[in-house]
């Protein structure tokens, strides 16, 4: 009976010497400082094609997900043009555009005025989505970010002004409900990046408390490394892979490049500072510089 | 006077009270729709001074070249900033600041940089331009007359001029912001440049009544006027603000621009259609409505107002065959 005891207790020992180390272990890997790169992989550096650098930068056309668009110069209206530049369809919005967001199947307009305008690929109304009659009470409606997820069933916002949200909406039925509501304690009044991961279940987004995440099939969600996407800082999101996000952040003179998966950063290091564009081709990251374009292989996991 | 009347006395107002304060508000809501001001723009907490204005409201727009046929109407004035500072129309909190980025990606800045601010009442008053950068933080509450923004001095020379609109989110309407602009003068004639009946396949053009009466095939047509407000030595634009057509005696539109209603397919001017776009052809001319125009002699009389009050006619007389 004694030796039974004993066992039990040495067990019981064992495991809380264990439970401690992993949460040391957890503390040290979960909280280190963002260094590591095993998960981009440097491929090369290749020269700014000198058609890009002399172009001038092209204040209202937008190009995302293979479509291009141009933005009315009041930034109340919104053009789609085929590649020849000929108008598909056009879109008269009732505030100003703050943020947008585009997928193969959708497009979502977010505005001043806290609604987000849902359009099909024909710029057809398909849903106006008010935070406001999801019972989310703001002072001052405003959408501050938008993303939706490729086959727009899914629609996440930074919305509001005291106080602000972290919102993604689901699509049931005919409409969008809300599935998930991050209440946040500092805010922004400027636009913020969002995005839906290729897969469409996740999406993150930058708030003034941190990095936004949200997992659609656990309908979960949280705030993470407040450390480096907090305060002062701009980042730029783009999904790559299925289920991964190639980041691009900026912190004064300081610029980081990065890579996310389900709310855990697999990579972030420290790029040349003249950094300023990201764009993603197959599983290829490109960080445009000054001169030279960067590229980066996201590794197999 | 005994205690027992001064006593009746007193009490009576506050018993005709609720019937006075209902008897007010029908009298300011007659006297608002009879000038043709809204109510709520007398009321607003805003205004805003410049030594040079340019109401450009319900004027169409363009989009960038290569879409000049998509014309929109647009919603603002141009307003000149007071040594490159651009100042609050009133108290309220930074609602949005669109600035310049660090990196480049994301919605593109069509309008410039802009600021928000959100007054009481739920007005918000918006400031704009190519070369416009905001002074307001996050935490900013701001008072009227503080300063929001200012112009890029590089490029001063070139660009001292923002864009001001007003929304009012209560009500959901784009304003006028002719409404909020202290002392506006204005003292140039409107100019009515073309006054045209389109039918399905012509486009009739008047011409000068000194020619004689024009022949007109009748038909169904819709009137489609061009109309501008032109600048003058010493003052402002307060913008074309009234359009008047008496057809055979008989006013067929009388419209104002004084707001723009918001809809779900956009902005709707005139209390006519939206979105902005149907109110307005290739060439930039405002579409007032249709009119069957039947055989005979007719007579059509087109006036048009700016803000300002000054206003300018034109009769236009043909016959119909």
């Amino acid at each position: 009976m004694k030796r039974a005891n004993n066992y039990s207790n040495r067990k019981r020992g064992h495991l809380a010497w264990m439970t401690a180390a992993a949460v040391v272990f957890y503390v040290i890997f979960a909280q280190r400082p963002l260094r590591y790169e095993q998960g981009l992989v440097r491929l090369d550096s290749v020269p700014v094609p000198e058609s890009d650098a002399a172009a001038p930068s092209d204040r209202e056309s937008y190009r995302v997900r293979g479509r291009s668009f141009i933005l009315r110069p009041d930034q109340q209206g919104v053009m789609e043009t085929d590649r020849a530049g000929v108008s598909l369809w056009t879109r008269e919005f009732s505030s100003p555009l703050t943020a947008g967001s585009v997928s193969a199947a959708a497009s979502a307009w977010g505005l001043l005025n806290g609604s987000i305008q849902v359009l099909d690929q024909e710029g057809r109304l398909l849903d106006e989505l008010k935070p406001s009659e999801h019972a989310v009470s703001s002072a001052y409606p405003c959408v501050y970010g938008v993303a939706i997820s490729e086959n727009g069933q899914s629609i996440a916002a930074l919305y509001g002004l005291d106080p602000q949200y972290f919102l993604v909406f689901s699509k049931k039925n005919h409409g969008y409900e809300l599935a998930f509501e991050k209440k946040l304690e500092s805010q922004v009044v400027s636009d913020q990046p969002a995005s839906f991961s290729t897969d469409g279940l996740s999406v993150i987004g930058r708030t003034a408390d941190g990095l936004a995440f949200y997992d659609v099939q656990k309908r979960k969600g949280m705030i993470v490394r407040a450390d480096y996407f907090a305060g002062e800082a701009e980042l730029l999101i783009e999904p790559i892979g299925l289920d991964r996000f190639a980041i691009l952040l900026a912190k004064g003179n300081e610029r980081f490049a990065g890579l996310i998966r389900k709310g855990v950063i697999e990579a972030m290091f420290l790029i040349e500072e003249t950094g300023s564009g990201l764009s993603v081709s197959g599983d290829i990251m490109m960080i445009a510089g000054k001169n030279a374009i960067q590229r980066y292989k996201a590794a197999e996991r | 006077m005994s205690a027992s009347a001064r006593h009746v006395n007193r009490a009576l107002p506050m018993e005709i009270a609720p019937l006075k304060l209902i008897v007010l508000i029908v009298w300011v809501m007659t006297i608002g729709m009879a000038s043709g001001i809204p109510v709520f723009a007398q009321d607003a907490p805003l205004s805003m001074e410049s030594l040079d204005v340019a109401v450009n409201f319900g004027v169409p727009g363009q989009l960038p070249d290569g879409q000049k046929e998509e014309k929109y109407l647009q919603t603002g004035a141009f307003l000149s900033a007071e040594n490159d500072a651009i100042r609050a129309a009133g108290d309220g909190r930074i609602l949005f600041i669109q600035d310049n980025h660090l990196l480049s990606g994301g919605l593109p800045h069509a309008t410039g940089n802009f600021t928000a601010v959100a007054h009481a009442d739920g007005f918000i008053s918006l400031y704009s331009g190519k070369t416009y950068v905001s002074e307001a933080s996050a935490k900013s509450m701001i008072k009227k007359g503080e300063v929001v923004g200012r112009i890029a001095e590089i490029t001063r020379a070139l660009y001292s001029y923002y864009l001001f609109r007003v929304y009012d989110g209560a009500s959901r309407l784009w304003v006028n912001p002719a409404f909020f602009i202290k002392d506006l003068v204005d003292r140039a004639s409107p100019r009515i440049e073309e006054i045209a009946l389109l039918g399905q396949d012509r486009t009739i053009i008047a011409e000068n009544p000194r020619k004689g009466a024009q022949e007109v095939p009748q038909g169904n047509y819709s009137l489609a006027v061009s109309v501008t407000d032109p600048a003058y030595a010493k003052g402002s634009i307060s913008g074309v603000f009234r359009l008047k057509a008496v057809f055979d005696g008989k006013v067929i539109a009388d419209r104002k621009l004084d707001s723009a209603r918001i809809t779900p397919e956009g902005l709707a001017f005139l209390d006519l259609e939206a979105p902005s776009s149907r109110l307005t052809d290739e060439d930039g001319r405002l579409l007032l409505g249709k009119q069957f125009i039947p055989r005979g002699m007719h007579a059509l009389e087109f006036s048009v107002y700016d803000y300002a009050g000054n206003s300018s006619s034109f009769n236009w007389k043909f016959s119909a065959k």
